[in-house]
């Protein structure tokens, strides 16, 4: 072997762990759409001039999406068919959300209540009775979550929603 | 032997097997680039939210609750609107001409810019809170007539806050679309 082939020989790259890394990077970020889209269907939300900018929560917040027909989804498993009038199902979700959450003592109402929110998720066409329907049952004794946050379009760059949250 | 494998061998003996290095530089780069995009999704905002509550009130409680003075507002339907469907999404339509009025208290307000310059001027009443004493502004309940929609709430919500009420509740709904009647 001359001194030259031995030169050629020291300038190549490993290219292994950094096709490693693109590979572990690609199967990670697939996960992670997954996961996040999972909480959140396809809607049209209507646009807010003065909606904050939603920052992931600290504690438990809910996802559940209304569609334009009234279907009532939650994680991509469908808690009210369109004009379903059997609640059951749907309240035994709320229960179960109300479970869940961070509880505190209100003295207005003397008893504990669940302090973390609801995000409701429906699309700008949806119909008001069937999110009407979900606060009704958000309201009942098992459940009794008041907090309730109603998702709207991002907020655009310099909009006065998005200057507050910037603290302006 | 003759000379030429004698000197092969002797240069075999002369160069010693070079340690494999393995070139780390490419796996840092991409480990950079995958902190710099964690940091950068962290404060990432998908969306924008406009926070409500609901009554706490609902069902047996044992203490008395002290009334408070709220304003009322109510949603209703003017034109429901013609269904047109949307080219991006087969599923979903979108409602062309469809328009809502307001009461706000006894008060009809028939425009969002009115009913924005009437809420600032109702945000000027503070009341006593029976809790604490001190005094703040009247409570919102919004109250939806059938047809109305999610929009046209979260309209109402958005000029709400930016007057400054920050207790904004739900007063429930009054019928549907086709049935206007139902509870």
């Amino acid at each position: 072997m001359s001194k030259k082939d031995v030169r050629e020989e020291q300038t190549e790259m490993d290219m292994t762990p950094m096709i490693d890394c693109v590979f572990q990077l690609i199967i990670f970020f697939f996960l992670v759409i997954d996961l996040q889209n999972q909480e959140l269907e396809p809607v049209k939300l209507p646009v807010a001039r003065f909606a904050v900018p939603d920052q992931p929560p600290e504690g438990q917040r809910p996802i559940v999406n209304v569609l334009q027909s009234g279907e009532t989804i939650y994680k991509r498993k469908t808690y009210l068919e369109a004009d379903e009038q059997d609640y059951s199902k749907l309240q035994g979700l709320l229960e179960y959300f109300a479970k869940n959450m961070t509880k505190k003592f209100d003295k207005a109402v003397g008893k504990e209540l669940p302090d973390d929110p609801l995000l409701i998720r429906a699309d700008k066409w949806t119909e008001m009775h069937h999110i009407a329907k979900i606060m009704e049952t958000c309201g009942l004794t098992n459940v009794q979550i008041w907090r309730v946050e109603l998702a709207v379009g991002e907020p655009k760059a310099g909009s006065p929603g998005a200057a507050k949250a910037a603290g302006n | 032997m003759n000379a030429l494998e004698l000197k092969k061998k002797r240069e075999k003996r002369k160069k010693k097997p070079e340690e494999p290095k393995m070139d780390m530089t490419p796996m840092i780069d991409v480990t950079f680039l995958l902190l710099i995009f964690f940091l950068c999704l962290e404060f990432k905002t998908l969306e924008g939210k406009l926070a409500s509550n609901l009554p706490k009130d609902v069902g047996v409680n044992k203490t008395k609750a002290e009334p408070i003075e709220k304003l009322d507002l109510r949603i209703a339907m003017l034109n429901p609107g013609t269904r047109v469907p949307d080219k991006q999404d087969y599923r979903r339509y979108e409602l062309e001409g469809h328009k809502v009025y307001y009461y706000l208290g006894p008060r009809k307000v028939t425009s969002m810019t009115e009913l924005e310059s009437e809420l600032r001027s109702a945000a000027k009443v503070e009341v006593p809170d029976p809790e604490t004493g001190k005094r703040k502004k009247r409570p919102i309940t919004i109250k939806t007539s059938g047809g109305v929609c999610y929009k046209d709430v979260t309209e109402v919500i958005d000029v709400a806050r930016d007057a400054n009420f920050t207790e904004i509740t739900f007063g429930g709904g009054e019928g549907t679309l086709k049935n206007p009647k139902a509870k």
